[in-house]
Parts: structure tokens; sequence; C-alpha cells
């Protein structure tokens, strides 16, 4: 239930926003962009100040180039595209997995009662602590990448997806009911869109989830591309700039999936539907 | 006599709660039963190799001996230093700046857009950089619990205090709070719902990311560091052992230090309404009860709306178990949706009435608004919206204010199942299901008419729904049957309430 609190702070966030719609496009540009340039001139300014050897803390310009090296080569784009289908692999996973579970839960109690021991004992276990057992039982590469980020984001689907169930009026559905709706109109017409709010809470937390996972066991897993693997490799030659240019690719990633595809979903969805403003 | 039945009832249903409540602890427990059952078959059925799959008893050996010697205890302690450490720092950091951050424009202009491109960035592809730049050892995972912490941290603060109610400020200040006061007696348990949760994501966040950083960031203690090694040694139970004290310390921390921090404090200020939680529990009410309850609830009250969707839920709650049933204690009192509203809140993702409709419902609440805002008084959200709802209170007076009100009523009764307004088909409603289901609870009254009326149509159409003839027969039927049982319900209850 914590996780739904996320939810709020988006939509205060989404609030402050529109709530700037009023300001001129030009100063709510400038305003987004003054903080970034002042951490940008710091760090400037803190890697030619020489305190640190350039190799760890090379300059912007540094890092920007070797984006445009390793893009223009291929092997950027490669690493992306390798963390990216792992990803989808995962959270598909995850994602049908975690409605269906989480759906069974919350329309019958017996699913319930069955279900819900088992993913409140595996739900607090920190997913990468998994990590090992995984490429013990599954060998290294792929498939435990896939397999682990599927398991691990599988909970807060399941979780959003029982609470929004549970959470549908009562009055929907037994008017529905007093009209004659047999059990698969209930659960298209009423159950379905009365949880989606949640289910979509749900997936949004599953693949945030699933990205922060992802990295981690890539790092582990030894897979031979993946933005994870392409930081962690880039150790041991001490390229701090290629470890930067991932951590920001990582960071433009994360922020699209959130922003780009999850709010056009909700958008055509629950908020048409009058589901949610 | 009428009170012999109702507490016989109670009884039954608390009878039938606690049965229901032993069948799902005894189906838990089978399950988990079942579940190691399988595990210890297929782990000494010897199809794997009992190096990746040891059998229970193994597992539980290993941790005990882990536990006597007491190096499970050390890795544990380290990890524990890390985590605390760490979130510690975190907080530090986050909930002044999240504070600030809502306080202040400036401050919130400058952070925020940072913490919104450094928040996706999973805090373990920090891990390397920081290895480089720090070396092996605590400073690494203690960075990066720090980093995983301090966003929900300092988010949760910062939607907190911009979600305090501009109504207790402004009451507050008018009652000659000065800053300090505004602070520590307002703004502060205003926004303690928000902060607590950050904290608890916090904790969870950095529990994860300290496992990560242990395993990768390899120290030489620590409970993420035991079960890496472990995998260099094929010690499967080594890691299953691990993996059950991080379970169980992660649960303890979530359930028992988190929960007991609720209960002293947003509990015990009355910033959590426990109600809220009663109506999510699936309840077994027959349609002819829940009818008869909100006619009941409609005829004695007359400012209700909401109420009368909760009459159902007449039930000792088992939250604020004190037996005593009260109507509409599950959903939040109009007023409620008003202050939410003009926070620009929602409660849990489902969708509140909003705006004019929440705002016309208590006028006398706007007309208090009206007073001149003090200084930073923070929510730009919900002054706005809370003077569109006061335009809409001068533009068109009281009249249209009572008009509003009326139709209110009118729809929750439609919502309720009890009558049905022509307008509701047309009129765009935020809390409107879609489909069938509203529009099918939208015969109430009308369903006797419409039933006498149009019953030449094979069907009847309202809005975008189609009702076959049938179905409104027995929806009228039954609302004939549960109106004269509402009227004698009623009566009881004006004898029964003279006090």
């Amino acid at each position: 239930m914590a996780d739904l609190a996320p939810t709020a702070s988006r939509h205060v966030l989404a609030a402050s926003t529109s709530a700037a719609a009023g300001e001129s496009r030009w100063r709510v540009v400038a305003r987004t962009a003054f903080p970034f340039l002042v951490v940008a001139l710091l760090w400037e300014f803190t890697a030619y100040l020489g305190i640190f050897p350039r190799k760890l803390f090379p300059p912007l310009e540094d890092v920007a180039a070797t984006f445009v090296r390793l893009t223009a080569s291929g092997i950027l784009p490669h690493h992306v595209l390798d963390t990216l289908i792992r990803l989808a692999a995962g959270f598909a996973l995850a994602a049908v997995a975690g409605v269906a579970i989480g759906l069974a839960m919350g329309r019958s109690r017996r699913a319930e009662d069955i279900f819900l021991p088992l993913v409140s004992i595996g739900a607090p276990i920190p997913g990468l602590a998994y990590t090992p057992l995984f490429l013990l039982w599954f060998g290294l590469g792929n498939k435990t990448a896939v397999l682990l980020v599927g398991f691990v984001s599988a909970f807060p689907i399941i979780f959003n997806t029982w609470t929004g169930v549970k959470a549908v009026k009562e009055i929907w559905v037994r008017s529905a009911q007093a009209m004659g709706a047999d059990s698969r109109r209930l659960f298209h017409h009423v159950i379905l869109p009365g949880a989606l709010p949640y289910v979509l809470t749900g997936l949004r937390l599953g693949l945030a989830q699933a990205w922060r996972i992802l990295v981690g066991v890539e790092m582990l897993a030894a897979v031979p591309w993946g933005l994870g693997w392409m930081i962690f490799g880039a150790r041991e030659f001490l390229n701090t700039d290629v470890m930067l240019a991932g951590v920001a690719v990582i960071g433009v990633i994360g922020l699209a999936l959130e922003k780009l595809v999850f709010q056009r979903l909700e958008q055509f969805t629950v908020v048409r539907w009058g589901m949610m403003t | 006599m009428s009170t012999v039945a109702s507490t016989t009832s109670a009884r039954t249903t608390s009878a039938q709660a606690a049965s229901a409540r032993a069948t799902s602890a005894y189906r838990a427990g089978l399950t988990l039963l079942v579940v190691a059952a399988v595990y210890e078959a297929t782990a000494r059925s010897g199809a794997f190799p009992p190096a990746l799959l040891p059998t229970l008893p193994k597992v539980a050996a290993t941790l005990w001996e882990l536990l006597l010697d007491g190096t499970m205890l050390e890795h544990a302690g380290y990890t524990m230093y890390r985590v605390l450490f760490g979130l510690a720092l975190a907080v530090a950091v986050g909930l002044p700046l999240g504070i600030l951050m809502g306080r202040m424009r400036s401050v919130e202009n400058f952070c925020l857009p940072l913490a919104s491109a450094l928040m996706p960035i999973p805090s373990l592809a920090w891990v390397p950089v920081f290895i480089l730049w720090f070396g092996l050892g605590n400073t690494v995972a203690i960075l990066i619990v720090f980093y995983a912490a301090l966003f929900p941290m300092l988010l949760n603060a910062w939607s907190g205090v911009r979600a305090v109610n501009p109504l207790w400020l402004r009451a507050a200040g008018a009652m000659g709070a000065d800053e300090r006061a505004l602070f520590w007696k307002v703004i502060i348990p205003g926004a303690s719902p928000f902060i607590i949760t950050g904290l608890r994501q916090a904790f969870l966040r950095a529990w994860i990311a300290v496992v990560g950083a242990e395993m990768l960031a390899a120290s030489d203690w620590g409970l993420g560091w035991v079960i890496f090694d472990a995998k260099e040694f094929l010690n499967a139970d080594v890691m299953l052992a691990s993996l059950a004290v991080i379970g169980v310390i992660g649960f303890v921390f979530e359930r028992l230090v988190f929960g007991s921090i609720e209960r002293a404090t947003v509990m015990r200020w009355g910033m959590v309404r426990t109600a809220k939680t009663c109506m999510t529990k699936e309840r077994r009410v027959g349609t002819a009860r829940l009818l008869r309850a909100a006619l009941a609830v409609r005829d004695t009250q007359e400012d209700t709306d909401e109420t009368f969707l909760v009459a159902g839920s007449r039930r000792p709650c088992r939250r604020c178990d004190d037996g005593t049933a009260r109507p509409g204690a599950g959903l939040p009192h109009p007023a409620d949706h008003l202050d939410r509203a003009m926070a620009g809140g929602r409660s849990g993702g489902r969708a509140l009435p909003r705006g004019r409709a929440a705002a016309v419902g208590t006028p006398g609440q706007i007309r208090r608004g009206r007073e001149p805002a003090g200084r930073g008084l923070g929510d730009r959200d919900g002054r706005r919206r809370q003077g569109r709802a006061r335009r809409l209170h001068h533009r068109d007076g009281r009249q249209r204010i009572a008009r509003d009100q009326r139709h209110h009523v009118q729809e929750a009764a439609v919502r309720s199942g009890q009558g049905f307004h022509p307008d509701h088909a047309r009129r765009p409603d935020p809390v409107r299901p879609r489909g069938d289901a509203v529009l099918a609870g939208a015969f109430g009254d009308r369903a006797r008419g419409l039933c006498q009326g149009q019953s030449r149509q094979a069907v009847v159409r309202i809005g975008r729904a189609r009702i076959a003839p049938s179905s409104l027969r027995r929806a009228a039927q039954e609302h004939d049957r549960h109106r004269d049982d509402a009227r004698s319900l009623q009566g009881q209850r004006a004898r029964r309430s003279p006090t």
C-alpha cells in the first residue's frame, strides 16, 4: 500500500507544471535549464581545477565526445538495444503474470488465501538478493536476467492489481448484478475499468522496479551486451567518461519510459473513461 | 425488539468474520506447507544437484550454525550500519530540502528539475563510478544507500508540504500563529503522512540498494556480500539462509518500526482516517439491505450525498472496532472532498468528486476561504480551484447553489440506485464509472415509470446504456418493495433516536 503514494506526488508534480502554463514558454525553459547550467559549471570548474585526476573526473566535453564516438561506432546503440529487449521481455513476463495473479487474488477468496502469503514473503526481499541464486540455477546470461527482472517486478503489479480489484465500489458491482450482468460482462464492464487506475499504477511501479533491477543484474550476470555491463566493464579500464555517458543514457531512458509510455497509456484509458482526472 | 434483532445480527456478522478469518489463516498455512513440501520433494528427488537445491533442514541447520558462531549477526550488523547511516544522511538532507522546496518557490524551481532528472537513474548504475572515486568499501555502500533513499524522502516531503490544507494555514494565521508555530503546529503534522510514506519508501529503496552495492563493491562483510560470495563456492544453503535473514530484517523494519512510528505520529494526530480502509474489505450485503439502508439514510439526513454510497457499509469496522455501526463511516464527508480537491490530492488513486461538485456541497467553507491569503501560503493549485468555486458561488448566487445542491442530492440518489436524473446521462462526471453499472443503478424512483411508460420498446436506452425490459421490471419491483421497508425502518429509527 505504501507503493501507492507516488501517484500523489506525481500528481502534485503534474499540477505544478500545469500551474506554470500561464508563464511564457521561454521562461519555463530557462527556469528548468538554469539548475543544470549551474551544476554543469560547477562540474567543469572542479574538473579543470585539477584536484582529481582527469581520468577519474573528466570534464563534460570529454563525456560528450565519448558519447558521440560510441554512438557513431554503433557500440552504444547495441548496448541500449540489448538492454531494452531484456527489459521488455522481463516486464512483459511480469505484467502478464502479475495482472493475472492480482486479478485472481482480488476476485476469489481462495486464490487470495493461497497467493497472499507467498507474495508477502517474497516481496520484502530485495530483488538483487535473488541474483546469485538465479545465477546458480539458470546459469550466466540472458535467461537469468530476464527471469529475475520478471520475477522482481511482478510484486508491485500483483499488489496493486489486487488492491484495485478490491477497491472497485461494491455498489457498481451490485447494481450491475441487479441488472442481470453475467460474470463475464461484470468483469469486462465494471471490474476491469474500475481497477484500471490501480493496475496502471502497478505497471508503472513494476516498470520502474524492472529498470532499477535490470541495471544491477546486467552488472552481475555477465551478459555480453547491455548498458549495465558497459558501465561495469568500463571500470576495469578507468574509462570514467564511458561510465558517465552510460549513466546519462540510463537516466534518459528511465525518464522516457515514465513520461512517454505510461502517461500516454493513462491518457488513452483511465482519463478518457473518466476514472481519473 | 429491533435493538435485539440488530445486536443479534451484529453478533452473527462478527462471528462470520471471525470464522472467515480463521479459514483464511488456515488456507494460508496450508499453502505454505504445500509449497515447502513440494520444494522438499524436489530437493530430495535428486533431479537437481543437492549443492544447488539444498533441503530445508540443511538450510535451517546452516542458518542456525551461522547465527550461533556470530558471523551472520556480524554480517547483518554491517549491513544495518550501512543502511541506517545512508538513510540518516538521506533524511538529514532530503527532509529539510523537501520542506524548503514546498515552502519556497525559488528552491523548488532550482531543485525540482535536478531531482526529476536524477531520480530515474537507478542507484546501482552509480556503483562503478563511485568505486572508482572512493575505492571499495563502506563509503560506496553508504553513498549508494544515500542516493537511493534521497529522492523518495525529498519528493514526499515536498508534496506533503504542498498538500497541507490551505484552510488550516489560514485558520492558524487568523488565530495569530507566527511562522514558527505555523511550521511546527500545522505544516509538519499536516505533511506527516507524506513524510512517513517517504521514510518507508526510502527505507525500501535503501534496503534494495545496499544489497546490490554490497554485491558489487565487495567489501568483506555484509549480507549482500555473503550471498554473492557463497555463489563462488556453490553454497546454496548459505545463500538461502542469508536470503531469509534479509527478508526477515526488511519485514521487521517495514512492519514493526515504521508501523509503530506511524501509530505514534500520524494516527495519534488524527492525520490518517482509519475509516478510509473500511470500504476495501469485501462485504456480503444483499441488494435489498443496501437499498433499505440507503433509503433510511436519505430520509433521515438531508444534507448528505456521499453517505448514500456508504449506507451498505454500516457494520462494525475492523480497525476502529468500537462495535457501533455508523452510517457513512466508510467514505469521507463532502467537506473532506472539498479539502482534498483544493489540495489537488487524491486518495489512493481513487477518483473523488472535485472542483465544483465538491465545492458547491459546502458553500460555508468557500465563503470562509474568501479572506485574503497570507504570505507564502503555498498551494497555487488549491487557490486556483478554490477561486473557481468562489466565482461560481458569487456569479450565480445562492439560488444556483441551492439548485446544484439539489442536483447533488439527486445525483447521489442516482448513484445509490435510488433515483434517476435526466441530466445525469449528459453531464460529464468524473466519478461516474463507464458503462452499464451506474446507469443500471440509476433506476430507482423512475424505474417504475419507465417500466410502465416505455414498456413497448424492446430496449430502454439511457445515455449509452441499453437496458433490457426484464431488468427494468426487476429493478422497479425491488424498488417498490424496499421503499415500504424503508418507511417502516425510518419509523423505527425515529422511535429509537430521541435521546
